[in-house]
């Protein structure tokens, strides 16, 4: 119950300054969006890896999102939302037990369930890209599940519009 | 009953004639045979100038090493021999190559001189290896030929005629004079670096086409040899581009489309089927390289990827997970849907279809391990040839008869290498590159 | 790699000529393999491919034109050579002659009868006993000449034959040959790929082995032909000769018995004795296919059912000049060849010792039809 709650201020939250940034879009003034709350979370990208959280696990042959998965990406959107001056690109990866071609595809399925998610969190479709690197770039080297389990994952990767 | 009768008589009709026919020839029918490596000679080439003595030497032995190679013959060493070629147009003396079992003699000449016909960079002109393959029993000479090139392909002038004799004694059209595409990989697996790479059928003569700053995967041969697809991360995301393999100069095949990857060429070189992601979808879409039209051809929610044609560019067979898991599926092109043709447990990919059209060749994994394996057009008889932590990718070599694949092996440094085995599940064998290898692509028969 | 490159610039160069000829002709033998690469532009370098014979003539008309010093004697039959060719120019006439030539030459191999150009066969051949064909007297031309393996080539390269004059008076036979191996690298590429087509038929006939009297008379010959020092040191033809194959006795033995008739008359007409039994055959069956080797069959081959019709001698041995197919299934023409080769290779690999066979029962065994059907060696 009380989840909920919290989900609906962030969103009454959201909804104000998604409303303040796009005055700010329609001025093309992109770089003064950090100006804007700052008070009220920090707007680094590292502040974003480090207490947000910019990875999702998944299950074997699987891109559906877990609870945590869920718990992680609100918290991204929630961020994304009062952080209006980041490109979104989200990165999709699998683990080594399956063909490339399979995992390319299978990246760029568990890229996508994550953008939609966010979306659906009410960030700005137009502000996010996804890529999927299949089994091309895993985070841990070991042949076991206790590394396969972090490299199945969807990594949200934040970058300042200004930056390009 | 009638039936029975009528054996009868028939039996009864045909006895005395076999009675009788004393001068008829006996009939002996043999169904059973031996499965050994046809015993050759190759007794080291002679050379006609001194300059190529070590020249000689290098090509009888490599002739040598394709063909045992193949798993299907057995070179008897020389100093096993009775009789030495001193000569190269002096008289076999047959009975001394029968008395050693030789079933193939294989005697060559090798000289450096000017050629009318061909104008060869070298100041003394060209390496020229002159040849002679006799079938021993026979007594006759089954090839003559000469091969010529500059003198710093000796290699290619080996490989050639290691295809004839191949070609003489099989029946089928060799394999040695072909190129491999591959994914030359170094480094963790975190933070591998892979540039595109071709080297010789049997890893000699590697060249990198692309230098390590870009992810490049899947390199596949244009039918006639001249061009490679591949899918690279230049800008980021993959994409599917083509390298002219003259001017080494490569280009996104279709800038409209995000992701792509997968490539592979219909078998007349003009069009290319490969995966397009669509959201969380990724369909089959084949491109017409000259006009760019596109045309998708799968559709759905589930992926499908590895698209394989044809021989004949009537049907495409690639992997869908449609059904819940990764399963081979056939598509004629233009008309109906893709009928799943995988039915055995775990899950298939990467299918390819075989150069003669009967087989399609695939990767399998069941449990924790993959299998590379064959199975007819219509899924039935399948075979698997391998087995490990992972195997994955077939690509088979021109005649059909040997797959090349990649074995990637276990743990942190896990780096992969390209092997080939004969399509019968005998004679696997890796190929031994610089740094590691992945994806290999057999190219047609060059030359 | 700048090898790529070099294939075009070198394309260039060799598109004239000889060299336009050579491409042809390459096309023509290596079939399959070269029409793969016909607009191929990844290739490692320019390699050409020919055969022996082809490559030798032009080799040597390249040899003339630079002027290149040759013995004496080969100039001698360069000249006459030029000659014959300058008198008549009219190649055409002479490929279609070659052609018809060849076709001939075909049917005499395939069926034995006696030359039909004898008048004009060197005495070589007129001395061997009749019944032996062109095919046999360019062996005993080869080995006259220069010791060369017994190939039955037409086409052979002039040079190779010409290494040694064995004799004042030309060959006229050989001159033929030569002649028209010219007129052939005179015209134009179709004419010639038909013609190494015919030549790559030729190859697959299996060729007659020399048999003694052959031996014997050039033995005779040789004995009074002046230029016995010319021949390549190592072996002497007469070590070649007194070596004494097991094919070579048989085929001996054959003759043998063909003088005096009778034995195998009489064999024939004696009581066969009784049809071998069960066991019998199976031995011969297993000792044959002991030595049937599918392993360089190609797939194709192996769905080929041939069957062999060959003579046995009365000491157990298959005659391979007998061996023949008389029928097949199953696959193409190439298919076909390989799995003929594959099962004729069985008969006589296995048959070099001998087979088992019950002595009583010859007629029984006299002549063999063997099927060689692969179903058990399939790859599974």
């Amino acid at each position: 119950m009380s989840m909920r709650l919290k989900y609906l201020l962030l969103l009454i939250i959201v909804i104000g300054v998604t409303a303040c940034d796009q005055d700010d879009l329609l001025n093309g003034n992109f770089s003064s969006s950090n100006d804007v709350n700052s008070s009220i979370l920090n707007e680094t990208e590292d502040y974003f890896i480090e207490k947000i959280g910019d990875v999702v696990l998944f299950e074997v042959d699987n891109s559906g999102l877990t609870a945590l998965a869920k718990l992680t990406l609100d918290k991204q959107a929630d961020w994304l939302s009062l952080n209006i001056g980041y490109q979104v690109l989200i990165e999709g990866h699998a683990d080594e037990q399956g063909t490339r071609d399979y995992n390319l595809a299978l990246g760029a399925r568990r890229a996508q369930i994550v953008k939609e998610y966010l979306i659906s969190r009410g960030v700005d479709p137009s502000n996010i890209s996804i890529v999927t690197y299949g089994k091309e770039r895993p985070i841990e080297n070991c042949s076991a599940e206790v590394c396969w389990s972090q490299n199945r994952r969807a990594v949200t990767v934040v970058n300042a519009l200004s930056k390009g | 009953m009638m039936r029975y009768l009528k054996l009868f008589f028939i039996i009864l009709f045909i006895f005395p004639c076999f009675a009788l026919a004393q001068d008829k020839p006996l009939r002996i029918t043999i169904t059973d045979g031996v499965a050994e490596p046809l015993p050759l000679a190759i007794p080291k080439f002679l050379s006609e100038v001194i300059a190529v003595k070590e020249v000689a030497k290098n090509i009888s032995f490599l002739v040598s090493e394709d063909l045992t190679k193949t798993g299907l013959f057995r070179i008897i060493p020389d100093d096993a021999h009775i009789s030495k070629i001193t000569n190269f147009k002096a008289l076999l003396l047959y009975s001394d190559w029968k008395a050693i079992n030789a079933q193939g003699l294989i005697s060559g000449a090798v000289t450096i001189t000017k050629l009318k016909n061909r104008d060869c960079e070298d100041p003394r002109g060209c390496l020229v290896v002159k040849y002679k393959l006799f079938d021993i029993f026979s007594e006759n000479i089954i090839s003559a030929k000469a091969v010529f090139s500059e003198p710093g392909d000796w290699r290619s002038i080996a490989h050639k005629i290691a295809d004839d004799i191949y070609f003489h004694l099989t029946g089928e059209i060799g394999y040695f004079n072909s190129k491999i595409a591959f994914i030359s990989e170094s480094g963790m697996k975190n933070e591998r670096l892979k540039r595109l790479a071709l080297m010789d059928y049997d890893g000699a003569n590697v060249e990198f086409l692309t230098d390590q700053s870009d992810i490049v995967l899947t390199p596949k041969f244009s039918p006639d040899g001249s061009h490679l697809i591949y899918t690279s991360f230049k800008l980021g995301m993959p994409q599917v581009y083509i390298m002219n393999l003259r001017t080494k100069k490569a280009d996104v095949l279709d800038e409209r489309i995000q992701m792509s990857f997968s490539p592979e060429f219909s078998p007349d070189g003009n069009s290319i089927v490969m995966s397009v992601v669509n959201d969380a979808n990724t369909d089959l879409y084949i491109v017409d390289i000259n006009s760019g039209i596109r045309r998708r051809l799968t559709s759905g929610p589930a992926i499908e990827t590895s698209p394989s044609f044809s021989p004949d560019g009537s049907k495409i067979v690639y992997e869908s997970d449609r059904s819940g898991t990764q399963q081979l599926y056939v598509l004629p092109l233009g008309v109906g849907e893709g009928r799943r043709i995988s039915f055995g447990g775990g899950s298939y990919g990467t299918p390819v279809w075989s150069p003669n059209g009967d087989l399609i060749a695939f990767t399998k994994k069941s449990g924790r391990r993959f299998h590379i394996g064959v199975m007819r057009t219509d899924g039935s008889e399948e075979r698997l040839l391998t087995s490990s932590f992972l195997d994955e990718a077939p690509t088979w070599s021109p005649n059909g008869r040997v797959i090349m694949f990649f074995r990637n092996k276990a743990g942190s440094r896990g780096s992969s290498s390209v092997f080939s085995i004969d399509i019968s599940g005998r004679n696997l064998r890796k190929i031994v590159t610089p740094n590691s290898g992945s994806d290999p692509s057999w190219s047609p028969l060059l030359n | 790699m700048e090898a790529f490159s070099e294939t075009n610039m070198q394309t260039g160069a060799i598109i004239s000529g000889w060299g336009h000829l050579i491409v042809i002709g390459l096309a023509a033998l290596s079939g399959p393999i070269f029409e793969d690469s016909k607009d191929n532009e990844l290739s490692i370098s320019e390699v050409s491919i020919v055969s022996l014979s082809e490559f030798d003539i032009l080799q040597k008309r390249f040899e003339k034109d630079f002027d290149t010093p040759v013995t004496l004697i080969n100039k001698n039959n360069d000249e006459l050579l030029d000659d014959q060719s300058q008198q008549d120019n009219v190649n055409k006439e002479d490929t279609e002659n070659l052609e018809n030539e060849i076709e001939v030459d075909q049917d005499i191999a395939a069926t034995s009868t006696p030359s039909i150009d004898s008048p004009e066969l060197p005495e070589v051949v007129n001395s061997t006993p009749s019944g032996f064909d062109t095919n046999v007297s360019i062996v005993g031309e080869d080995v006259a000449l220069n010791l060369d393996v017994p190939e039955g080539v037409k086409l052979e390269s002039p040079d190779q034959n010409f290494d040694i004059n064995v004799d004042t008076k030309p060959y006229p036979k050989l001159l033929e040959d030569v002649e028209k191996a010219e007129a052939i690298s005179k015209t134009n590429s179709s004419e010639i790929s038909n013609i190494e087509e015919v030549l790559a038929e030729d190859n697959s006939v299996p060729e007659q082995t020399i048999t003694q009297p052959i031996i014997d008379a050039l033995i005779a010959e040789l004995s009074s032909a002046p230029m016995r020092s010319v021949r390549p040191k190592g072996r002497s033809l007469d070590d070649s000769i007194l070596q004494v194959e097991p094919a070579e006795q048989v085929a001996q033995n054959e003759i043998i018995a063909s003088i005096s008739n009778e034995p195998i008359q009489s064999a024939r007409n004696a009581p066969a004795g009784p049809p071998l039994t069960q066991r019998e055959k199976d031995n011969l069956r297993v000792s044959v296919g002991r030595c049937w080797n599918k392993t360089s069959l190609s797939r194709e081959a192996l769905e080929v059912t041939v069957t062999i019709l060959f003579n046995m001698s009365e000491a157990g041995y298959p005659e391979s000049d007998s061996i023949k197919m008389v029928d097949s299934f199953g696959g193409a023409a190439n298919a076909t060849k390989i799995a003929y080769d594959t099962a004729r290779r069985a008969i006589l690999v296995c048959g070099r010792r001998g087979f088992d066979l019950p002595e009583e029962k010859y007629a029984q065994w006299k002549t063999i039809k063997m099927v060689f059907d692969p179903i058990k060696l399939r790859i599974k």
